[in-house]
């Protein structure tokens, strides 16, 4: 019975934690959130990256358009081609107009493998609007930190695995022509969501 | 492109039941990949796995394409992508199908020894615990297909496969 108790106290404590972590992914995430605090937007701020051209960029490349920003990396099989090809979709159902204010960014969080060159050829197999950006291990944890990213390398003899993996945060954030944010989406969302919200922001 | 992938699938399909021939319960079905960069190292394949009586495992795949095939796990925890082998392999019972799909459960090509590309195929060989050795024959769609016999887009960039919602 004791014994009971205590398992059933456990599986309590342990669903309030979950719960507790989603309210505080959800409260961490949440638009409104972002939009109060003095005006300054809770997800996005300075990078210092590299373009998949082998240009250097800032956060400046924000300013003008609305971006759709997603942190991944190109050895992910899964996650990152899925959600790459919302974002790719979403575009595709641009005008020409639309599709000339908006890119996305797509930032490795894995810049070991993902150079230049591997960036150049990952993006172009989704769409031509999509940035690729890589930088040294200090310039992504930089910009990771700017956008609240989480990612980890997993070593190869940790995971089990002839190769390392990463662990990351798989989120497309929206950021309006100012560079601010506007608006997360989680992974699989439906294209049609994101084409929504970039008309609503264009409309003002 | 749609006759191209049934005789892929047929071929598949074919391959299947030459390498089943002693152990015919186990069938698999939708085997597709998705096209990967020039200079990519990682794949995945994706299929759905049933059986007819009984049960099986899916323990372990290798392929002429890849270094090392392994069997793969994503799990979304609060928003954050974790992909880890899976332990002790892949249950396949009967009555329920399967599904290595994407967001869940893929076999992970590594070490890839050329790109894979939209339209073309490869094999794979499947090992089960009880079956031993079933060849598959998997077709290369869109770089972000969700499932197979999609992706007829010829454009440029990425296929319209996938908006499932």
């Amino acid at each position: 019975m004791k014994r009971r108790t205590f398992w059933t106290g456990l599986a309590v404590l342990a669903t309030a934690a979950l719960l507790g972590s989603v309210v505080l992914i959800a409260d961490h995430l949440s638009p409104q959130k972002a939009e109060q605090g003095q005006g300054r937007a809770a997800i996005g701020g300075p990078f210092s990256l590299t373009d998949h051209t082998g240009q250097a960029v800032t956060q400046d490349i924000l300013k003008g358009k609305l971006s759709l920003v997603y942190f991944g990396y190109s050895f992910c099989p899964d996650i990152c081609p899925t959600d790459l090809q919302l974002i790719a979709q979403a575009l595709d159902q641009l005008s020409p107009e639309e599709l000339a204010d908006t890119q996305a960014l797509f930032v490795t969080i894995d810049p070991e493998r993902d150079t230049v060159t591997q960036m150049a050829d990952y993006v172009a197999l989704f769409h031509p609007s999509i940035r690729g950006l890589t930088g040294t291990p200090d310039q992504i944890a930089g910009a990771a930190r700017s956008y609240r990213a989480y990612y980890k390398k997993i070593s190869a003899e940790e995971a089990g695995t002839v190769d390392y993996l990463m662990d990351h945060s798989a989120f497309i954030y929206l950021m309006n022509r100012d560079g601010d944010f506007v608006r997360v989406f989680g992974h699989g969302v439906n294209p049609d969501e994101i084409v929504e919200w970039i008309r609503k922001v264009r409309a003002g | 492109m749609r006759n191209i992938a049934r005789t892929l699938l047929i071929s598949a399909a074919a391959s299947l039941l030459l390498a089943g021939a002693a152990q015919a319960e186990i069938s698999v079905s939708n085997p597709f990949s998705r096209a990967s960069a020039p200079q990519a190292k990682a794949g995945a394949a994706f299929l759905t796995l049933n059986i007819d009586a009984g049960a099986d495992k899916l323990v372990g795949a290798s392929s002429p394409v890849a270094d090392k095939a392994e069997l793969h796990a994503h799990l979304m925890e609060g928003g954050v992508a974790r992909m880890r082998p899976v332990e002790g392999g892949i249950a396949v019972n009967a009555g329920t199908p399967t599904e290595l799909k994407p967001g869940g459960l893929h076999i992970m090509l590594m070490g890839l020894k050329a790109p894979l590309k939209q339209g073309d195929s490869f094999p794979l060989t499947l090992t089960f615990e009880k079956a031993g050795e079933v060849a598959v024959t998997v077709p290369v769609q869109g770089p972000g297909a969700m499932g197979p016999m999609q992706g007829q887009d010829h454009g440029s960039h990425g296929d319209h496969a996938g908006h499932q919602h």
